[in-house]
């Protein structure tokens, strides 16, 4: 738990990565693009202090992972979102599989989150049901834009997707991640178009839908839904790290986001190892809506920064809390 | 083709294509530092694009390719005018289907089932609301309540960058410029009713948050990738 001027903050990172995207896994020029993207915007929004060497960023270790979340990174408990892209990456670039080994070691820090891809049809509802029984699922994270031979991506809309929403239901999978990126068939459309999670959310009120990434770019769109939607909720990685070279814009982002969603559906993720814990927990403490802003934005609570840090995803994961009162 | 009509100097092609937008964002692309060079030769005119990621949405890439070949024609004299897009994952399929004056669907075939209209339009329409809440803005620094900008006039747009782009994207979805028409509509052109604008008028500030903030996501990954540093 993370202490600071008297206060004590539960902190759940909501979206961490053990990815493999070394050269030896890499199946083609879209894995190496793909990496080199993510390193991108590391390199655009760390700290100077915080940013990595590319080839540790390509392929870090178990310790390294350990020490940046829970020794140094002030997380008490972080969940896996699995990213396969089987296409770009020989082994996947982050799967299941993977994440298993450090949540099974580790069952105390992790959640491990499964994923489902509805093109998998009968086969994949069989897997997901092994997987949840396996691994004890509470969540599951979608990536609509996974590539799979002519197919570029997938929709929430699709009926095969309902059916692996109610199998989810079945099972006790009450979290759905959804996660946008540019690759979706068909080419033509607004491919973050993230209006199918409406749809779903709509149709399965008992299921949670964490949007991650805020549905950026699409945050308006987002918005929108998450009003409709009370099951809709926003996850912040890649839009929190903002906060450190651009914190206007991420007041603006924050101010919107409370505005239209409130408080208590608003979940923190570092999206590590893109970035890393401890600079945003830290920073996220400190940080307040700029005076000039507040008439049209208000100001952010103390109460409203741990829910957001830890105590929203520690209620849609049914985590314990251990008492968060006043130190010294 | 071939033979090219008078001389013509690399600055007035970028003249020619100054305002031409990244339609996501509705900023100029030469602002944004993503034309990264301009060649004229006595047969031929090429411009260079370059965009944030490797992995940038394949549409809009190819909307911003097509955009800048039709407005560097206009001055081409005759020329060819090439686009040619680097660093992307399908950067020779849009630069030889846009060169070739190929459809979407074409250079893209099976993987897409239609043209690109539809998006451009949709993504005007975003723009043409965060212009809406920028004029509201200016208006309310000036005193006029929520009351009286439900009875604005297009005319009563203090003049400004944010107005004149509205004008713009007025004129491009088919809304009346005419100055004694409604300053706010909906998305779809009609008028927004009184009961509806504080609302509206809200969302219109979320999608200026929205494009601005992607706008700054996009230059800082532009400059990371090809300036040596964002900050």
């Amino acid at each position: 738990m993370y202490q600071h001027n008297g206060e004590t903050y539960f902190v759940v990172d909501g979206h961490v990565h053990f990815w493999d995207a070394s050269l030896e896994n890499q199946a083609n020029e879209y894995g190496k693009g793909w990496i080199e993207c993510f390193y991108d915007y590391h390199k655009n929004l760390s700290p100077e202090e915080y940013l990595w060497p590319f080839d540790r960023f390509q392929r870090y270790s178990e310790d390294r992972m350990m020490e940046d979340l829970f020794e140094k990174g002030h997380v008490d408990v972080a969940i896996f979102q699995p990213t396969y892209l089987r296409e770009f990456y020989h082994n996947g670039f982050n799967t299941v599989e993977q994440d298993a080994v450090m949540a099974e070691k580790y069952p105390d820090k992790f959640i491990l989150n499964g994923a489902f891809d509805p093109r998998d049809g009968e086969a994949g509802i069989e897997q997901l049901e092994r997987d949840a029984e396996r691994y004890n699922l509470k969540g599951v994270k979608l990536y609509t834009a996974e590539w799979r031979g002519a197919s570029k991506g997938w929709s929430l809309k699709d009926p095969w997707t309902y059916r692996y929403l109610e199998k989810c239901q079945e099972l006790g999978i009450r979290n759905i991640h959804v996660q946008k990126g540019p690759t979706v068939w068909p080419l033509n459309r607004d491919a973050f178009d993230v209006s199918d999670v409406d749809e779903a959310a709509t149709a399965f009120p008992d299921l949670n839908f964490v949007i991650e990434h805020l549905g950026l770019p699409r945050l308006e769109d987002f918005c929108w839904i998450a009003v409709q939607d009370k099951n809709v909720y926003g996850g912040l990685s890649v839009a929190i790290p903002f906060i450190h070279t651009r914190p206007r814009y991420f007041a603006k982002i924050m101010g919107e986001l409370l505005y239209w969603l409130g408080e208590d559906r608003i979940v923190f993720g570092s999206d590590y190892a893109i970035w890393e814990p401890k600079w945003l927990v830290e920073t996220f403490v400190d940080f307040q809506i700029p005076e000039d802003m507040q008439g049209e934005y208000g100001t952010i609570s103390t109460a409203a920064k741990k829910k957001i840090l830890g105590l929203n995803e520690a209620r849609l994961y049914d985590l314990k809390v251990p008492e968060l009162g006043k130190v010294g | 083709m071939g033979t090219a009509t008078g001389a013509l100097r690399a600055d007035e092609v970028r003249e020619a294509i100054a305002d031409v937008r990244d339609p996501e964002l509705d900023e100029s692309l030469v602002k944004l530092g993503f034309v990264a060079g301009v060649d004229v030769t006595e047969e031929d005119v090429t411009i260079r694009l370059l965009v944030p990621t490797y992995f940038c949405a394949a549409n809009f890439t190819w909307l911003m390719a097509e955009d800048l070949r039709r407005a560097a024609a206009r001055v081409a004299g005759g020329r060819r005018v090439k686009v040619l897009l680097g660093d992307h994952f399908v950067d020779e399929e849009i630069s030889e289907g846009v060169n070739a004056g190929a459809r979407f669907q074409e250079a893209f075939s099976g993987l897409a089932d239609d043209e690109l209209d539809e998006l451009r339009v949709h993504f005007w329409r975003k723009a043409m609301t965060a212009r809406q809440w920028q004029v509201a803005e200016a208006l309310r620094a000036r005193g006029w309540s929520l009351e009286a900008l439900g009875g604005a006039r297009l005319g009563d747009a203090p003049p400004s960058i944010a107005t004149s782009r509205l004008q713009e994207l007025r004129a491009l979805l088919g809304v009346s410029t005419a100055p004694d028409s409604p300053l706010f509509v909906r998305p779809d052109g009609r008028p927004i009713p009184v009961d509806e604008l504080e609302i509206r008028l809200e969302f219109a500030r979320l999608t200026s948050v929205s494009l601005e903030t992607n706008g700054e996501y996009c230059r800082g990954l532009f400059a990371v990738r090809y300036e040596g540093g964002a900050k």
